[in-house]
């Protein structure tokens, strides 16, 4: 207490401004340091805005477009065996989920309601909106033999060309619309004339055709190939309208699937004895020939009726119809896909601006870590079913595969364009998960094109963890629904890890335009780190300053104390409480004088994120004076030690 | 030798001994002279690079802009007039955007009758195609000579799909319209991986050759990048005199077309390059000020704390004016030696140009020799029976 008193007699004017000197330098660190760490958390925010991804490069031309889906482009794998998930530069990978979903009142947008760029070739809508029931009326029935081809190999078990191996029979029924039961409004430009042509190789269990000529049916499936059966036009005022060819007989026709199989999804849902509506098993006939017949658990596709399709549907006979086919149809109609995405800027339309949001906004952080219901959907499907921003759909979840079509050129065939189309939504693979949706963003991007990054106008995006084990959904050989998402500014290093590993140029690189501003970012953190130092170098000085001169106060009254007879630990204590407190004095003046000059800065320049780092103002504060405190010990230590027989003062300091 | 001379030259030696004497103290308010004049240049330095690199930001940032239909919508089947792509080319008269726009993709298709089952595709450049782009597995092979460039141009010449050279050397394709018009082009490269059934030609390759300017066509996609950001909303204002700012209550007409300007990362990343620069501009300041004050505060305490020398020199019969001479000169003395190191390592800092930054490196020197100055005042006029006394 004696040094304390000290202080106080000699000078309260001197001690005051020792404390303002010690105060500058502590508010000058404390300023320095929260700009350093306001610039990183800056840096991050304006970091955070950016992704890169990485995106395999094509597979070329070909007819295999189901290598697509095979494993040379399941990118996650090879990373994965290369050892390559934490090699320099790889972030995170971005495994979407896909699952279709009913919404209930929406109805699906239609491949027909736009116009395609050149000529149509595949129907987009396949095939969960394109699944209809008509009630038709059988004009003419025709059986085919077609013969089924096999391999032959020779002796080594080379492959050497196909040979017939037997015959196969198939049906070609023509059929005459009668009434429309079940279509999507935008089949309504289907016209009423116009000739369904039924070829299948399904026949009733008994072996029989299961149309005969002059007999109504109500017929579920397809109409196959309208693409080639139509051709858009624009009406004077710029109306769209889509024109039937008519065929050389002057009718109009149209195919009418039921047993197609297509390639490229999943068991058991696209394989010989099967698609995703039928299911039908191989007979054969005495002579060898064979048929198929459905299966047991299959829905028909045909059924005969008497009379009008209404009084059919309320009978029992049309029981399936009624209960399973009809409400099947409408569920679809009424069906989205639904991408569940971690990072949407990581996919390639949103990443390279093919894609942007036209309303509202895109998912926040917080949305996608918390998994908050919220979505975005495409601006065609809000436009055809009134939704804005803040409105809620109600999504009824179901699993459902995705796969692309390939459209097959016709002149020379080496290359493919393909699309994107998915499952039809089917009650036995509904997921049980129904939630509410708020609609916090609407997107465009082509709504009907070709290209394996495509989606469709019917794709709704919601955040991956909104959904229950989500990762049961991921599918990582699609490239629509997988990314490489890499460090920003890390694309070089990556790839040559890549080239390293004998991967070299199998990538892309988007990013969202950050390496004309990397630069920008380059400088903020030198500059931080410059402010930081010059701050560092200003309260070491100011510190030093101050213990000297606070020491240099002090010493003559502690070595009078020592000369007294008070012993050195005492003079010890004494010094550092004596500098303590000034110490103290310096920190809170210098955290006020920090706070509110900080304060008043970030309040004038940035936004509400970046005001005082209140925690981090404080810590600095501490640890300044901490320093101090332990400088003034040391130098207390040798004040309170020094040789009394030596002249005052000399060696103290 | 003058006795005025020799005094003078006395009070030099003595100073600078009395200065290594104590050559701690005298480094550290050296130092606090060299930090206010280099804080001076070093933080005007801090905000001169960030503001050049923003600039440089700005010159390289591209804001892509994608036209749609007056909703924003229906992107890659616009089936817009080739003469809003010609505004935005600049070769049409009236209301060009060439000023505003650059890099501008646009594709347009129109069906074959020969070959047959096939497609002309006019592309402005490569990428104006997305069947051309590598992650889609296509591969283009421009044969030399040729460079990307000629697909802005008229020329009569385009790239066919690798399966119709099958594997011979094409050099010329004839193409006709089905509504008739016939041209033969140049083969100048291929496509592989591509589409098979597409041929593309320059956007604005005509049918006949005395046609003064390509006559419009439907085009199905188009998009374009801002020429200068730094008139980002000069842009803007231009482009939306031709075209329509998107939304999905607009009124959809069959001429009307919109721009998604595609600008909210960039404006995101420009405000908070703009704070922190802001935060900077009203940072430097205020740390300038506090380094000020350091100085300031070392400069008084440190001579004050030397009161009891400055006495013993008025007993032994020193004026004030001496005392207050050798006192200013000491600090002078280091104030030099401090401002001209921090001078120089502040220069590192410095841009080219620096208006203003020799002010701020006085007035920072100023604070100090003030500091100098009050304390010499007050040490100078000492009352030594008085100080004695307290003593």
């Amino acid at each position: 207490m004696n040094l304390i008193k000290t202080l106080y007699r000699r000078g309260i004017a001197v001690t005051f401004l020792l404390i303002l000197l010690l105060a500058f330098s502590i508010a000058l660190f404390a300023m320095g340091f929260s700009a350093w760490n306001t610039a990183h958390i800056q840096r991050g925010q304006v970091d955070s805005q950016y992704t890169t991804v990485a995106v395999p490069v094509g597979t070329k031309g070909g007819n295999e477009w189901r290598d697509l889906s095979s494993a040379d482009l399941d990118w996650s794998a090879i990373l994965t065996q290369q050892g390559t998930v934490s090699c320099p530069g790889l972030l995170s990978e971005d495994c979407r989920g896909f699952l279709g979903a009913h919404v209930e009142g929406c109805a699906a947008v239609g491949f027909f309601e736009y116009e395609p760029s050149g000529m149509p070739r595949i129907n987009f809508d396949d095939f969960n909106h394109s699944m209809v029931v008509l009630a038709v009326r059988c004009t003419s029935v025709e059986e085919l033999e077609i013969p089924i081809k096999g391999p032959v190999y020779d002796e080594n078990g080379n492959y050497i060309d196909l040979e017939d191996i037997g015959v196969e029979y198939m049906y070609s029924a023509v059929c005459s619309l009668e009434d429309v039961v079940c279509r999507p409004d935008f089949y309504d430009i289907f016209p009423d004339d116009i000739i369904y042509l039924v070829k299948s190789k399904v026949y009733t269990p008994e072996g029989d055709i299961p149309f005969t000529k002059g007999k109504t049916y109500l017929l579920f499936g397809y109409p196959g190939d309208i693409v080639s059966s139509v051709e858009p036009r624009r009406s004077e005022d710029g109306e769209l309208i889509w024109e039937f060819r008519e065929a050389s007989d002057g009718y109009r026709y149209l195919y009418f699937r039921i047993d197609s199989t297509f390639g490229g999804g999943r068991q058991p849902y696209y394989y010989d004895e099967g698609n995703m509506m039928f299911s039908w098993e191989r007979r054969q006939k005495e002579g060898g020939e064979q048929y198929c017949v459905l299966s047991e658990d299959s829905l028909p596709f045909c059924a005969e009726y008497t009379g009008n399709w209404e009084s059919f549907l309320e009978s029992d006979d049309g029981a399936v119809w009624r209960e399973e086919i009809l409400p099947l149809c409408r569920l679809n109609y009424e069906s989205v896909g639904v991408i569940l995405t971690d990072n949407i800027n990581s996919m390639y339309l949103f990443n390279t601006g093919a894609a942007g949001i036209l309303e509202g906004r895109s998912f926040t952080a917080l949305e996608y870590a918390a998994g908050e219901n919220v979505c975005l959907v495409s601006a065609a499907y809000a436009l055809k079913n009134g939704l804005s921003v803040g409105s809620v759909i109600r999504l009824d979840f179901y699993e459902a595969d995705l796969y692309y079509l390939g459209r097959m050129p016709s002149v020379w065939g080496s290359a493919v364009e393909q699309i994107l189309v998915q499952d039809p939504c089917i009650p036995n693979r509904r997921l049980g998960i129904k939630k509410d949706y708020t609609v916090v963003g609407i997107y465009t991007a082509p709504e009907f094109a070709y290209g394996r990054h495509n989606f469709q106008a019917n794709t709704i995006f919601v955040p991956k963890q909104s959904v229950p084990e989500a990762e049961r959904y991921e599918d990582r050989t699609t490239p629509l629904l997988y990314s490489i998402i890499l460090e920003n500014g890390s694309r070089e290093i990556f790839e040559e890890h890549l080239d390293s590993l004998g991967f070299g140029g199998r990538f892309q690189y988007f990013d969202q335009g950050y390496d004309a501003q990397a630069d920008v970012l380059k400088v903020i953190a030198a500059n931080a780190g410059r402010l930081l130092a010059l701050s560092s170098g200003a309260f070491l000085l100011g510190g030093a300053l101050f213990l000297y001169l606070s020491f240099r106060r002090i010493r003559v009254p502690a070595r009078k104390m020592r000369l007294l007879g008070v012993c050195k630990a005492r003079v010890f204590w004494e010094m550092v409480l004596a500098v303590g407190v000034l110490t103290a004095a310096g920190a809170v003046l210098g955290a006020l004088a920090g706070a509110s000059l900080y304060g008043w800065v970030t309040k004038q320049a940035l936004s509400e994120s970046l005001t005082l780092p209140s925690r981090t103002f404080l810590l600095c504060i501490a640890g300044e004076s901490a320093v101090i405190i332990a400088a003034a010990m040391v130098i207390a230590g040798r004040a309170a030690g020094q040789k009394l027989m030596q002249s005052a003062g000399r060696k103290m300091l | 030798m003058k006795p005025g001379r020799k005094s003078g030259a006395a009070l030099r030696r003595l100073t600078i001994t009395v200065l290594w004497r104590r050559r701690g103290i005298s480094f550290l308010l050296a130092g606090a002279a060299f930090l206010g004049v280099f804080a001076s240049a070093f933080l005007h330095g801090l905000t001169a690079r960030q503001e050049a690199a923003m600039e440089d930001m700005m010159e390289h940032m591209e804001i892509r802009c994608v036209v749609g239909n007056a909703r924003g919508m229906d992107t890659e089947h616009l089936n817009m007039p080739s003469p809003f792509v010609d505004r935005l080319t600049g070769r049409r008269q009236e209301e060009n955007l060439e000023n505003a726009v650059k890099s501008i993709r646009a594709k347009a298709t129109q069906s074959l009758s020969e070959p047959a089952n096939t497609t002309l595709r006019r592309i402005l450049s490569l990428d104006s195609d997305s069947a051309l782009s590598a992650v889609e597995g296509a591969a283009v092979t421009l044969w030399e000579g040729w460079e990307e460039d000629v697909f802005a141009t008229d020329a009569p010449v385009c790239l066919i799909p690798e399966g119709m050279a099958q594997g011979r050397e094409v050099s010329c394709v004839t193409v006709s319209l089905e509504e008739g018009e016939s041209k033969e082009l140049t083969v100048i490269g291929t496509v592989s991986g591509g589409p098979s059934d597409g041929i593309w030609c320059p956007f604005y390759m005509k049918w006949k050759d005395d046609e003064n300017i390509t006559e419009a066509f439907p085009v199905d996609s188009c998009s374009f990048v801002i020429s200068d950001n730094s008139r980002l909303e000069e842009c803007k204002k231009a482009i939306f005199e031709v075209f329509l700012e998107p939304g999905l209550s607009a009124e959809s007409g069959q001429w009307n077309y919109s721009v998604m300007v595609q600008d909210e990362i960039y404006q995101n990343t420009m405000e908070e390059y703009r704070s922190q620069l802001s935060m900077l501009g009203l940072l430097l300041p205020v740390l300038l000020l506090l380094c000020g004050g350091i100085s300031f505060f070392a400069a008084y305490l440190t001579t004050r704390s030397r009161i009891r020398e400055y006495a013993v020199m008025r007993c032994l019969g020193r004026k004030q004016r001496q005392i207050f001479a050798q006192v200013f000169g000491e600090q002078a003395l280091l104030a030099a030696v401090g401002g001209a190191v921090g001078g120089m390592a502040g220069f590192c800092f410095l841009p080219p140009s620096s208006p203003g930054i020799v002010w701020k490196a006085g007035l920072s020197l100023c604070l100090f020799l003030a500091g100098a100055a009050v304390a010499a005042g007050i040490v100078s006029r000492v009352d030594v029976m008085k100080w004695m006394k307290e003593e």
